[in-house]
C-alpha cells in the first residue's frame, strides 16, 4: 500500500517533469523560478516582461521619465522628448535642469531637493518654451533610488484659463454697458415723467393753462426725440457688434451732407452758443447719405458740447482720391493718451462732467471704417480737437 | 493582480502563475476565463499570481516553470504547464471534457 501511493507521487512529478520540458521544448514558457543563493527564489524571464508596461507609458498623454536623485535622465516616454524638444533623440545622460530654461533652473534644483523626503510639484517652462507641470515622486528599484517624473502640458490648461478670464471680462464689460444705457435712458425718462405731470396740471386747472401746455409738449417732445437718439445708438452699436452694419451707397456731394447736417443741428448749436464757419467745396463719392449725415451730426455735436460758445470750423476738401472732412472745436482738446481711446465704446474723456453713452464716436468711426475710410483726431492737446474723416472717393469695396 | 470569482460557493479554485505580461499570457488568461465561463457557469475563482512581483509565492504550489495553472479544488491538485492558448488543452487538464 505505502509503495503504491509513492508510485502514485512518483508518477505525479515525472509527469510535471515532463509537462514542464514539452513547454520548454515548444517555446511555451516565460520564465523558470529558480533558487536564489540566499535559498530563496528568483525568477528568470525569457521575454520581455515589461513590453506592455512600456507600450502603455509610451502611449500616455503625459511625459514620463525616470531621473536619478540628481535628475539625470535615465528613461523617458516619447511625450516627455516630445516636450523637451528632443525631436527623436533620446535625452538619457541629459540632466532635468538642462532641460528647463535657464530662469526655471533653480526651481528644478529646489524640486529635486524636496522629492528625496515626498512627491513635489512644480510650474515650470521647458527650454522650448513650453509651460509644463512637473509631478516628481521617488521610487527604488532594488538598492538604487530613483525619481519618477511626469510632466504636463500646460498650454491647453493656460488657454483655457485665458478663454475664462475673456469671457469673465467681456461679461463685466457687458454688465457696467448695461448700468451705464439704463443710467442714460433713466434721467430723460425722468424729465419726461416731471414734466407729463406738470402738463396735467396745466391742462386741469382753471381754465386751462393751454400755453404752457403747448410749451411743454414741445419739451416733451424733445425728450422724446432724445430718448429715441439713445435707444438709436444703442441700437446700432448692436449691429456694429453683430457685423450688421449695412449701407446702401448712392452718388452723394459730401458738402451737401454738411449743409443738411449742420441745419439740423441748428437748435443745439443755438443753445451751446457755437457758431459754425463752414469752408466747403463739392466732393462726389459713392456713399450712404444717411450714415454720412450721423457722421457730421456726431462731430458737430461733440464739437458743441466739449467747446461751448466757441466757433466750430467744419470744412469738406479733395485731396487726390481722398474726401477730407474736418470739424474743429474750440473746447479742451483730446490729451493724446486718449486719442485711439475714445473711438471705442462706452469711452468717455471725461465721465463727470458730460453726460453721454461714450457711443457717438464709436458709431462714427464704425461708419467710417465701413466706407473704406479713416477718422483720426489731430492738432494741439490743449487747443481744441480737431476730427479728420477721410473717405475713399473711387468706390474702392 | 488578483481576479476572484466567487458566487456561489467556488467548486473549482485555479491560479495562474505568470511573469509580467505578454501578448501570450494576455491571450491565456482571456481563454481561461473563456473556458471557465463556458463550462463551470459561475462556480470557480480565478486567481492571477504574478511571480515577477511576488516571487516568494512559486513555493506553496512548487511552481518551476511559467506560465502554470493550478486547480487547486476540487482535489487532486492539478497542473498545467505552458500554452493555455488551446481550450482541448485546458478542459482536459481540468477533467472538464467529462463534464461536457
Amino acid at each position: 500500500m505505502k509503495h503504491e501511493i509513492q508510485i502514485g507521487e512518483l508518477t505525479v512529478t515525472l509527469d510535471e517533469a515532463a509537462e514542464t520540458l514539452r513547454a520548454l521544448r515548444f517555446g511555451q514558457l516565460d520564465a523558470v523560478v529558480v533558487a536564489g543563493p540566499q535559498g530563496g527564489d528568483e525568477v528568470f524571464t525569457f521575454r520581455d516582461p515589461s513590453h506592455p508596461y512600456r507600450l502603455l507609458v509610451e502611449a500616455m498623454n503625459e511625459g514620463a521619465a525616470l531621473t536619478t536623485t540628481d535628475g539625470l535622465v535615465t528613461y523617458h516616454n516619447s511625450c516627455f522628448g516630445a516636450l523637451a524638444g528632443a525631436g527623436g533623440e533620446l535625452l538619457r545622460g541629459r540632466t532635468l535642469a538642462e532641460l528647463v530654461a535657464a530662469g526655471d533652473q533653480p526651481r528644478v534644483a529646489e524640486l529635486l531637493a524636496r522629492a528625496h523626503s515626498r512627491s513635489a510639484r512644480a510650474e515650470v517652462e521647458l527650454a522650448t518654451g513650453t509651460p509644463v507641470q512637473l509631478s516628481v515622486s521617488s521610487l527604488s528599484i532594488g538598492d538604487l533610488a530613483l525619481f519618477c517624473v511626469i510632466a504636463t502640458d500646460l498650454r491647453g490648461h493656460l488657454q483655457q484659463e485665458e478663454l475664462h478670464r475673456k469671457a469673465r471680462t467681456e461679461i463685466e464689460a457687458r454688465d457696467r454697458r448695461f448700468s451705464i444705457a439704463a443710467h442714460e435712458l433713466r434721467n430723460p425718462l425722468a424729465t419726461l415723467e416731471f414734466q407729463i405731470l406738470l402738463l396735467r396740471r396745466a391742462l386741469q386747472s382753471t381754465p386751462p393753462a393751454l400755453e404752457r401746455a403747448l410749451a411743454l409738449t414741445a419739451n416733451i417732445e424733445k425728450q422724446k426725440q432724445q430718448l429715441t437718439d439713445l435707444v438709436g445708438k444703442l441700437l446700432d452699436v448692436g449691429s456694429i457688434g453683430g457685423g450688421r452694419l449695412s449701407l446702401s451707397f448712392e452718388q452723394v456731394d459730401l458738402a451737401d451732407v454738411v449743409r443738411v447736417s449742420v441745419e439740423r443741428a441748428d437748435e443745439l448749436l443755438h443753445h451751446s452758443g457755437s457758431s459754425v464757419e463752414l469752408e466747403l467745396e463739392p466732393v462726389y463719392g459713392r456713399w450712404d447719405r444717411v450714415r454720412l449725415e450721423q457722421v457730421v451730426a456726431n462731430l458737430i455735436s461733440n464739437a458743441a458740447k466739449y467747446g461751448p460758445g466757441a466757433p466750430i470750423r467744419v470744412a469738406v476738401a479733395r485731396r487726390g482720391s481722398l474726401a477730407l472732412l474736418s470739424v474743429e472745436d474750440g473746447g479742451k482738446g483730446i490729451p493724446l493718451e486718449a486719442r485711439e481711446r475714445i473711438f471705442r465704446p462706452y469711452e468717455r474723456i471725461d465721465r463727470t462732467s458730460t453726460p453721454g453713452l461714450g457711443l457717438g464716436l464709436y458709431i462714427t468711426a464704425e461708419i467710417v471704417k465701413a466706407h473704406g475710410g479713416e477718422i483720426r483726431v489731430e492738432g494741439e492737446p490743449s487747443r481744441g480737437a480737431r476730427f479728420v474723416v477721410e473717405l475713399p472717393v473711387e468706390a474702392d469695396r | 493582480m488578483s481576479r476572484k470569482q466567487s458566487k456561489p460557493a467556488a467548486e473549482y479554485e485555479l491560479r495562474l502563475y505568470v511573469a509580467g505580461q505578454n501578448a501570450r499570457s494576455i491571450a491565456a488568461l482571456a481563454n481561461l476565463k473563456k473556458v471557465c465561463d463556458t463550462h463551470l457557469n459561475g462556480r470557480y475563482s480565478v486567481e492571477v499570481i504574478d511571480l515577477l512581483e511576488k516571487p516568494q509565492l512559486a513555493k506553496g504550489d512548487q511552481i518551476l516553470a511559467v506560465p502554470t495553472l493550478v486547480r487547486k479544488l476540487p482535489a487532486p491538485l492539478k497542473k498545467i504547464i505552458g500554452d493555455l492558448s488551446n481550450t482541448e488543452r485546458v478542459l482536459i487538464g481540468l477533467d472538464l471534457k467529462a463534464l461536457t
